[in-house]
């Protein structure tokens, strides 16, 4: 990034244009909003390709030519997703972690200098139709917007604001519902305000930014933590505010971000918040959730309009570094020799904990699933390992379940523990109660370490590491018969 | 979800998914494939999810 930029979506897309330009692809054919993107998501995914992707011929959701263009898959490699951190692939989660502590002040600026006020448009000027919302999978009956960053603030002692990904699912030009499950932050506000003033509550969605604010806005601090202040951590800068169109200096919105849309959520009506992909990859059945009544929508005067792409690495990754940051300080507390964390993709980077540590006593392998486990309630199953044991290889960890782990006594199984709704393997606490406590499930995990030292081991196999960095695959095989060598399963 | 309830649309015959909180609250469902809304004794088939405990 060039000294004195402000960082933003625009800032890092150059960035990667720059450094990585084959991992920002445009597509300029059109694709239809219908399942066509998640198509060809789906089949990079397949692939392991995990570029970013630009479409700029598009139709909106009323089938008319669109005037934004759609940014997706900006958090599917974490090659990117560290450069945006200015991390490496390995320690992406706990710089991340380390930087989203480190708080920083916001600072407000005026309108003239907020390129997210360069288009203003209220009340019936205001059409969500015009946005390239897509229809990802077969069975969503209705459209979501899926970057947006829902943002509330509490007033009371200055302005302390909430922020996290929730879904808005299209009721119409301005009216959507809100994805705020019971128990999160911004659900907490709704609710102490209609009953406190029997008002419904101010709420923002911002979208498009840069990919370390994006991050910032899931890091897990109290309610009374203003969350822009961890966004500004994150990105490393403090986040620029500007007033907000229907609240003023009461409501400061991202002045940076691409889009922002500002609504009232009213006390009592509730809407249908319609059937929908979630990021274990299956679907969730339809759920009443408040509605949002849109009053202005402000944007760049070309914004690019953020989706996610649901139910890949895009999504993986968008939740999970955070995550891996937070398992890494809670894990720390209990075992101080914890090296890193790891929620790989084949748990959804939710379920899924790997471990890794230099194990100094008995007994530290169990020490660290029990810590993990309480960091959050999406994971599931905490696998141990040594120090030598690459945690963003599955088949390196699972050989080390197979060969350092006795189930009778290395794994934990504790039943009945809160997890997410999302979890299909899930006990409902009664039929039909959907309320975020009523979930529980049979978490654990498994100690694959051996067994800390003086005690032996047998000793892994090696080709010495100087014959190792004397030969190079190319010098004997060539370049171009290495490439035509195809991949095995 | 374990606890989703499976339906086939009247209209359609299309199967998904309907949470058990609009059966609870006599909620019609809406499916997503042709909009239909119907009371859920309506859906051709209804499979409901074990209760309290999922077997596998």
């Amino acid at each position: 990034m060039e000294r004195g930029q402000v960082k933003d979506l625009r800032s890092f897309l150059a960035d990667v244009k720059r450094l990585h330009p084959e991992e920002l692809i445009i597509v300029e054919r059109e694709m239809d909003l219908r399942f066509e993107i998640s198509a060809l998501h789906v089949k990079l995914d397949r692939a392991h390709k995990f570029p970013i992707t630009l479409f700029t011929k598009l139709r909106n959701v009323e089938g008319k030519p669109c005037a934004f263009p759609l940014l997706s898959n900006l958090f599917a490699s974490r090659r990117l997703c560290a450069l945006a951190l200015e991390s490496s692939v390995e320690r992406a989660g706990l710089d991340y972690d380390a930087r989203s502590q480190n708080l920083k002040t916001p600072v407000v600026v005026g309108r003239g200098e907020a390129p997210v006020k360069q288009v203003m448009r209220r009340g019936d000027e205001v059409n969500l139709y015009d946005f390239p919302v897509p229809l990802p999978y077969h069975m969503e009956g209705g459209r979501t917007i899926l970057g947006s960053v829902i943002t509330t603030v509490d007033n009371h002692e200055g302005n302390v604001y909430n922020c996290a990904y929730q879904t808005l699912r299209l009721l119409g030009p301005r009216k959507v519902t809100v994805g705020l499950g019971e128990g999160t932050h911004n659900w907490e506000r709704y609710r102490e305000k209609v009953a406190n003033t029997g008002e419904g509550l101010p709420v923002i969605a911002w979208m498009g930014h840069h990919p370390a604010a994006c991050m910032g806005a899931l890091t897990r601090v109290p309610i009374d933590v203003d969350e822009y202040s961890v966004i500004g951590g994150a990105l490393g800068e403090p986040l620029r505010l500007t007033p907000s169109e229907t609240w003023g200096e009461r409501f400061l919105v991202p002045a940076d971000a691409e889009i922002v849309i500002e609504g009232i959520i009213p006390p009592k009506e509730r809407g249908r918040h319609g059937l929908r992909a979630d990021f274990a990859r299956y679907y969730s059945p339809e759920t009443l959730r408040p509605v949002m009544e849109v009053k202005a929508i402000t944007h760049r005067r070309d914004a690019i309009y953020h989706d996610i792409h649901l139910g890949g690495r895009d999504q993986d990754h968008l939740g999970g570094i955070p995550l891996e940051g937070s398992l890494h300080r809670a894990v720390k507390q209990a075992v101080p020799t914890v090296k890193n964390v790891h929620l790989p993709s084949s748990g959804c980077s939710r379920f899924h904990a790997y471990v890794q540590i230099k194990k100094t006593a008995a007994g530290q392998g169990r020490e660290a699933i029990v810590a993990a486990l309480g960091v959050d309630r999406r994971v599931k199953h905490v696998v141990v390992v040594d120090e030598d044991i690459n945690i963003f290889d599955d088949a390196e960890v699972l050989w080390a379940v197979a060969t350092r782990s006795r189930w009778d006594r290395d794994m934990i199984v504790i039943p009945n523990l809160i997890c997410t709704t999302r979890d299909p393997t899930a006990y409902a606490g009664s039929p039909g109660d959907l309320s975020y406590h009523a979930y529980t499930v049979a978490k654990g995990g498994i100690d694959a370490t051996m067994p800390a030292p003086p005690e032996p081991f047998e000793i892994r196999i090696k080709v010495p590491e100087e014959v190792m960095n004397k030969v190079q695959v190319q010098d004997y095989i060539g370049d171009e018969l290495l490439s035509k060598i195809p991949l095995d399963a | 979800m374990a606890s989703s309830m499976r339906v086939i649309c009247p209209g359609c015959d299309e199967e998904f998914l309907v949470s058990p909180q609009f059966e609870r609250m006599k909620i019609p469902a809406k499916c997503p494939f042709c909009e239909k809304e119907f009371p859920i004794e309506q859906a051709k088939k209804v499979v409901r999810p074990s209760p309290i405990l999922l077997v596998k």
